[in-house]
């Protein structure tokens, strides 16, 4: 094909501007890490929870959702394993560890390096300095990448409704701001749940770790977990007995660091790809005129050829006609001699 | 099925009225998606988010449609001229499953009226991003490529030589963009190793994504191959031999890439340790995928180039096709969440394979509405130098 | 293609049998055949030898078929031909030699005979877990064997004399067999598992074949969980009497603090032989655990030995682990975990080291408790909680009822009546650090409404429900719900259905 130099610029300078134009490495746009621990967080001492479900009442109470559909009391609700829905921010699941019952509080666990904040496209989701992680309902598309991500399994979706929203705890930050407490955490009656500063809870958890040896696994489940979290647990029982299987001994790599790897990539074939493939064309279209040169050449020289021959066939021919003209010429005056002499004879 | 007395046009055809029921089913049930929620049409669930609308429409969607780009750089960039013809018809394809695609987010987006926002205030570490961003951009610039048929077609000279000499410039766009968001779909899942099953979790899935479509595109564009050549056959500019030398060819560049493919997903499982998986049931499915569906056809391939048979290589292509199809839906559905509970588990209902359905439906009667009329199959008698 | 199917059939098949499965259990009667560790490293995986296949196919050969019997008719539980050889070649030829040997002579007889190739005996197998249960003499089988041997203790026990290089029986020195014979062979000490196999079923076989009451002979009789469980208790099993006194004061070598009484009679009920205080060996304590520790003690401290309380063998151990009974559990596992300071001086009470006193032994004395209060303003019938209330009416604590149960458990407990002397001890459960006195301050004297967040410190709300249902858990009381402490106040903000 023919292209204008002009036209060849125009699709280059495209290529170059869209490589501008996403130049997408983000740099630690979510990592916290430098910023000073003030950040809120909670502690989930399970070795206290009853089963007793106040906090899921009081979280549908402070966020107005509809109330419980099973009473509080009634222990058949632990019979199968709920997860967090659109309507329940927060659930109370039961596990039978060591012919003993166990009870855990789940929720988002308010990450520190949140995986559905790194992955959400519009940046409905967003750490807040203060420790729970955000969302803004206004901008969010319904995508549901962050629900797909998180390992937790913590965030639900509107599925029945036509204008749909995430839904997940929120950590109460409009009270937290306010300086109360978030509403599960007033209203655990056994004071299984501890609202205060991450790095507080951090040593308030060891502590009680130390003051009771033999009772609580000794790790803080959340510290460093993915980059860590800012809902803490401590168990009397490893985490995957209570439900957090696939958790146990993860990295404490967050989880955002897993696509920096890809995210580097992009810029290198934006700036390298333009190159590259405008060599391949290049070389294909010099090996096109290459090959046509010599096409041309071979034509050429098989012309120049033909030239040649038909010019000797052009002269072997006249000499032929020559040859054939004089025989023809001395054919007729031998012809022409012997009439003559005919006549001459019969003329005596 | 009984004959309309017009000879010429035949509108009672077995695939029109397959086309009519599912529209009218169809129908229906985008109403119901956009008034009643997406609940009411899939069994989408908390624990999982993304089903067949995202592993079939978009992954799968996506891979299979890109023909375009390939065939694009083949003839474009790497100046194999012989495979001209089937240009035309793989980047419209590749055009319509982009504008399909886009549909299909569409419908499984819970405000997709919310969509700007990606551009007002974009998560740059979002991997999503990128891929919706590149297949916006991508749609356009696959546009910009089947423009010329279209001006040609209107008979806008001006505009088709404008088009045209952007071509080079589109195509090498469209080959990054390509690049970018193909891998990139599988890079999606980079940041969820708790819930990829270790077999396909790998740091190099997205390369695993841009090396299958590659063969998913090159067997895509072999199987339309076939497929325009019997429905559309009187448009097609080319005769049986020719359009057999190009399947030949084409067959050859898969079981190339389908070799390469095989080989890194190896890899993939030596770098990960995860051969001891390969004893589990989800390890014999994982089996059944790179044995049954990418080894497997590459043999077939392999097979038929020697023997020169083109009606094999078509078979082959199929099972190619299936075969990304299946990976795809691995990776985002199957494969993915697999440690859930069976009752917790997530099976397509009804409605989401009709969904899916109707658009591919609507995508091939589109396509065949701009086959039977503009110069895609055929080239235009002004522009029969070209082709 | 074809080659391509069969390749695919391959793998899957493969594949489906290297599926994961579940681990695998070895039974009781399964010999693992392990050699010894100096023999190095074999080619091929240890034999699991099944000992209840081989009995039950050679029943009428009985055990002589591989076993012999010595002169003293005692069983030797080892093969016959492989006592005693120390060369690794020669006592694999050994074993082969019997084990096919017989194989292949019953094959000649066309009888049913074990494998003769290799990789039948030698197989290769995951890992297996071993389901064979320690066996233990208890008092009632101690018992149920000395009526047996008509108390002639020298049946069975005996020690060893460094001079004759013999066993002997010495009257007053019998000890339990783990007091010697330990986990493996040493020399001519016989490992545990051999020793009590030569005695046990050397023993047990005599008396099958005479047809008296016996033992089991087969592994799975004291091995198998079920079966020995099963074996038969005595309802009264007599004291075992070993020259030991009813009460000694506890005064150890070197010890400073005031000697302890204690009653060797009481406790001999509660345990379940004499191993689980004197857990090596008969000698006392502090015969191995010296005041600075021994080798012989595995360096273990007499102060630890008494006093550790995490083992079972310990005095303060065995006591903390009786605080976990449901009874005890209230106050011991939720408010007090460790044994507070003040306790010493109910064991340490004896006279000083060295005094003439201990001569004598010390008197048994039953524990004898103050009755409860009357209920009073200090001590009430029925406390009424009233703080906090909201969603629920006030609390209408059952004070005296609580308090009289706590009471009536200890009194039913020997052990606890010793410790709990003083009825402020049951107070404590509750009203936890702080003087009891006439009057123990309210929980709200210290909890406040507040949660201070500055210290791990419960709230008001929190301390009354961690309290009470805590207690409540442990000790398997069904009043564990919000309404079954204080009932709903009507007109309250509804927060539940």
């Amino acid at each position: 094909m023919s292209i204008s130099r002009r036209g060849f610029l125009g699709g280059i300078g495209a290529s170059a501007l869209a490589a501008g134009s996403v130049e997408a490495e983000p740099h630690t746009e979510h990592s916290y890490f430098k910023v000073p621990d003030e950040r809120y967080g909670l502690l989930h001492d399970t070795t206290l929870c009853v089963g007793c479900r106040s906090c899921e009442a009081g979280c549908k109470d402070v966020n107005e959702l509809p109330g419980i559909e099973q009473p509080i009391g009634d222990m058949t609700v632990f019979d199968r394993e709920r997860r967090t829905s659109d309507t329940e921010l927060t659930v109370v699941n039961r596990y039978r560890v060591d012919d003993v019952d166990v009870f855990r509080k789940h929720q988002c666990m308010h990450c520190n390096e949140p995986s559905c904040a790194s992955v959400c496209l519009v940046k409905a989701l967003v750490k807040s300095p203060e420790g729970p992680v955000l969302y803004d309902p206004d901008v969010c598309v319904g995508c549901r990448y962050c629900m797909m991500t998180c390992p937790y399994y913590a965030l639900a979706y509107e599925y029945e409704s036509p204008n749909p929203r995430v839904m997940r705890c929120t950590m109460c930050y409009e009270r937290i701001i306010e300086g109360k407490v978030p509403g599960c955490a007033e209203a655990c009656p056994m004071g299984a749940i501890t609202f205060g500063k991450r790095s507080d809870l951090l040593v308030l958890a060891r502590d009680r770790i130390a003051k009771h040896p033999g009772r609580y696994v000794e790790h803080v489940f959340g510290e460093y977990e993915f980059g860590g979290t800012s809902w803490l647990l401590l168990t009397g029982t490893p985490i995957g007995n209570l439900g957090l299987g696939s958790l146990e001994n993860v990295s404490h790599t967050p989880l955002p660091e897993l696509t920096k790897s890809f995210l580097s990539v992009v810029p290198l074939v934006l700036t390298m790809w333009p190159g590259l493939l405008l060599g391949f064309y290049a070389f294909t279209k010099r090996r096109n005129e290459v090959s046509e040169e010599e096409a041309r050449a071979r034509v050429v020289e098989a012309l120049m050829q033909a030239d040649e021959e038909t010019k000797m066939k052009l002269a072997s021919a006249a000499e032929r006609a020559g040859n054939d003209k004089e025989r023809a010429i001395a054919q007729a005056v031998k012809k022409a001699l012997e009439e003559q002499a005919a006549k001459e004879g019969s003329d005596e | 099925m009984s004959d309309s007395a017009v000879p010429e046009k035949k509108w009672i055809t077995p695939f029109n009225v397959f086309a009519v029921v599912v529209f009218v089913v169809g129908l229906p049930l985008v109403y119901l998606r956009w008034f009643h929620g997406i609940g009411s049409v899939t069994n989408l669930t908390q624990d999982v988010p993304w089903g067949f609308w995202i592993g079939f429409d978009v992954m799968a969607g996506v891979a299979l449609a890109a023909g375009g780009y390939v065939m694009a750089t083949a003839v474009h960039l790497f100046g194999m001229k012989e495979y001209e013809p089937v240009v035309r018809p793989a980047i419209l394809t590749g055009f319509l499953g982009y504008v399909l695609v886009i549909i299909g987010v569409g419908f499984d987006l819970g405000r997709p009226w919310n969509a700007p926002h990606m551009l007002l205030q974009p998560g740059l570490a979002s991997i999503l991003f990128l891929v919706g961003l590149h297949v916006g951009l991508y749609c356009t610039t696959q546009f910009v490529e089947i423009s010329p048929a279209l001006f040609e077609w209107l008979g806008w000279k001006k505009w088709r030589k404008i088009a045209v000499s952007i071509t080079l410039g589109a195509t090498i766009f469209g080959v990054i963009l390509s690049t970018l968001h193909q891998s990139a779909l599988g890079a999606m899942l980079l940041i969820t190793p708790t819930k990829l099953h270790p077999l396909w979790y790998s740091p190099f899935i997205g390369l695993f994504f841009f090396v299958s479509s590659i063969a998913a595109g090159l067997a895509m564009v072999t199987f339309e191959g076939m497929l325009s050549h019997k429905f559309f056959g009187h448009r097609v500019g080319i005769d049986q031999d020719r359009l057999d030398k190009i399947t030949l060819g084409l067959g050859k560049a898969t079981c190339i890439t389908l070799g390469v493919y095989f080989a890194i997903k190896v890899l993939g499982v030596a770098h990960g340790h995860t051969w001891s998986f390969l004893g589990t049931p989800m390890g014999l499915w994982f089996l059944v995928e790179i044995l049954g569906f990418v080894l497997f056809p590459c043999v077939l391939y392999l097979v038929a180039y020697r023997e020169q048979r083109p009606k094999l290589v078509r078979f082959a292509a199929f099972v190619t096709v299936l075969g990304i199809i299946l990976n795809r839906l691995n990776v985002s559905v199957i494969a993915f969440n697999w440690q859930l509970s069976p009752k917790q588990s997530y099976f397509p209902a009804w409605t989401e394979f009709w969904i899916s359905m109707l658009f591919v439906t609507a995508g091939i009667v589109i396509y065949r509405w701009v086959v039977s009329r503009m110069p895609i199959l055929d080239n235009h008698p002004d522009y029969s130098s070209i082709h | 293609m074809k080659r391509c199917l069969v390749l695919i059939a391959v793998l899957v098949s493969s594949a489906v049998f290297a599926a994961e499965q579940p681990p695998r259990q070895v039974a009781p009667a399964t010999v693992t055949m392990q050699f010894p560790e100096a023999f190095g490293e074999m080619q091929r995986p240890a034999v699991e030898f099944d000992h209840k296949a081989h009995t039950e196919a050679l029943e009428a050969e009985g055990c002589e078929a591989c076993h012999r019997i010595d002169d003293k008719g005692v069983l030797i539980p080892l093969l016959k031909s492989g006592l005693e050889i120390d060369n690794r070649d020669d006592l694999i030829d050994a074993f082969h030699d019997s084990c096919m040997g017989c194989h292949r002579e019953r094959l000649e007889e066309t009888l049913p005979a074990g494998p003769m190739t290799c990789g039948e005996c030698h197989v290769r197998r995951q890992p297996g877990v071993s389901v064979r249960a320690e066996m233990a003499f208890d008092y009632s089988l101690h018992a149920r064997h000395a009526k047996a041997f008509e108390d002639k203790c020298e049946n069975c026990h005996h020690v060893y004399d460094e001079g004759t290089e013999e066993l002997k029986y010495e009257k007053g020195k019998e000890e339990g067999c783990r007091s010697c014979h330990g986990a493996v062979d040493e020399e001519r000490k016989l490992s545990l598992a051999n020793a009590s196999h030569r005695a046990c079923i050397s023993c047990h076989l005599r008396r099958i074949r005479s047809e008296l009451e016996s033992g089991p002979m087969l592994c799975a009789g004291c091995h198998d969980l079920k079966q020995r469980n099963a074996i038969e208790r005595l309802e009264d099993v007599p004291r075992l009497v070993r020259g030991q006194a009813d009460t000694i004061w506890i005064h150890g070598i070197d010890a400073k603090t005031a000697t302890v009484a204690f009653n060797h009679l009481a406790h001999e009920p509660v345990t379940g032989s004499c191993s689980t205080c004197h857990h090596q060996t008969l000698k006392p304590c502090d015969e191995c655990h010296t005041f600075a520790g021994s080798p012989e003690g595995a360096g273990v401290t007499m102060a630890q030995a008494y006093h550790r309380s995490s083992s079972e063998h310990s005095c303060v151990g065995c006591h903390a682990m009786e605080t976990a009974r449901q009874q005890c559990a209230g106050c011991h596992q939720v408010t007090s975990q460790s044994p507070a300071d003040r306790t010493c001086v109910l064991c340490h009470n004896g006279p000083p080291p060295g005094s003439s006193a201990l001569e004598t032994a010390p008197t048994a004395v039953d524990p004898r408790l103050d009755p409860l209060p009357i209920p009073s303003d200090d001590y009430p019938e029925t406390a009424v909680i009233e703080a906090l209330v909201d969603t629920y009416e006030a609390s209408k604590l059952p004070h005296a009822k609580i308090v009289g149960k706590l009471d009536e458990m200890v009194r039913e407990s020997r052990l606890a009546g010793r410790f709990h002397v003083d009825t402020e001890t049951l107070c404590r459960g509750c009203h936890h650090h702080s003087p009891i006195g006439t009057r123990p301050p309210p929980c709200r004297a210290c909890h406040s409404e507040e949660a201070d967040s500055t210290r791990d410190f419960p709230a008001l709300k929190v301390a009354y429900h961690r309290q009470c249902i805590g207690c409540h858990i442990v000790m398997n009381i069904e009043k564990q719900g919000c309404t079954d402490c204080h009932a709903e106040r009507s007109g309250a903000e509804e927060v539940q259905p």
